[in-house]
């Protein structure tokens, strides 16, 4: 299942505000929607590996599951990008990932 | 403009086979690849015609795609929508273009017995298109 539903949101201007741990190592964001991440890394990761991520954005604490849907490896600027598909199996953390991301769709669109 | 309405509100009662009457109907189009949804039509008081709304912001629409999505199991989203009941959402298109047909069911006689929703989806394409129909006319 590649397909996503959700939108996602460019957050590189965001850098500051978040912070984002892959298995217990630091990777940059690109962007986020409720369903995935794209997070850059200068190592390749394991693809079928489950991934503990450990994410903030403007201060709120999150965990979750991820799987990689898929790869890109930019050879000039020698970096990763994966896409990873999060699940939640906390209702509570889900409900405050979502008022994130209406957040940030609201900033973005007023809508 | 009024009449075009009543015509609408008239062929989704037929075909519910009076179920709901008056029936309580809104339509909703995806306008962008950020599921921003325009209400091309509404007689449900909090939706207002023409108006653009994001897509968390619709319990309905919410709840069916986050069924899609499995971003969290499905016994959490009943959880989550508990009092959220009034409405269902059954998605008309899922194309690059996006649409959604919302129906009140406060008063539905015969929620019960699962027949509504089976008319329903039985019914899907010929509610999507008494909805293109009635835009078409509404736009002529």
């Amino acid at each position: 299942m590649n397909e996503y539903v959700f939108p996602v949101y460019n957050v590189e201007h965001l850098t500051d505000a978040i912070t984002c741990a892959v298995n217990g190592n630091n990777h940059k964001i690109e962007s986020i929607g409720l369903e995935r991440l794209n997070l850059l890394s200068e190592a390749p990761l394991k693809k079928e590996s489950d991934l503990n991520i450990d994410f903030t954005i403007f201060t709120k604490a999150f965990e979750f599951e991820g799987k990689i849907d898929d790869s890109h490896y930019d050879r000039e600027h020698k970096v990763y990008t994966y896409q990873v598909r999060i699940k939640f199996s906390n209702k509570f953390n889900f409900l405050k990932w979502l008022a994130v991301m209406k957040g940030i769709h609201r900033s973005r669109f007023k809508t | 403009m009024k009449a075009l309405g009543n015509d609408l509100l008239k062929q989704l009662e037929d075909l519910l086979e009076e179920s709901l009457s008056p029936i309580e109907v809104a339509y909703f189009e995806s306008v962008d690849k950020y599921l921003n949804l325009k209400c091309r039509y509404s007689n449900i008081t909090q939706y207002e015609s023409n108006t653009i709304y994001n897509p968390y912001r619709i319990k309905p629409i919410l709840r069916v795609l986050l069924l899609k999505s499995e971003v969290i199991d499905e016994t959490s989203i009943s959880e989550i929508f508990l009092k959220d009941k009034k409405e269902i959402c059954l998605v008309l298109e899922y194309k690059a273009k996006k649409s959604f047909f919302i129906l009140n069911l406060e008063d539905a006689k015969y929620i019960k017995d699962m027949k509504l929703i089976k008319t329903l989806e039985k019914n899907t394409k010929k509610i999507k298109i008494i909805f293109s129909n009635h835009l078409k006319n509404e736009e002529e």
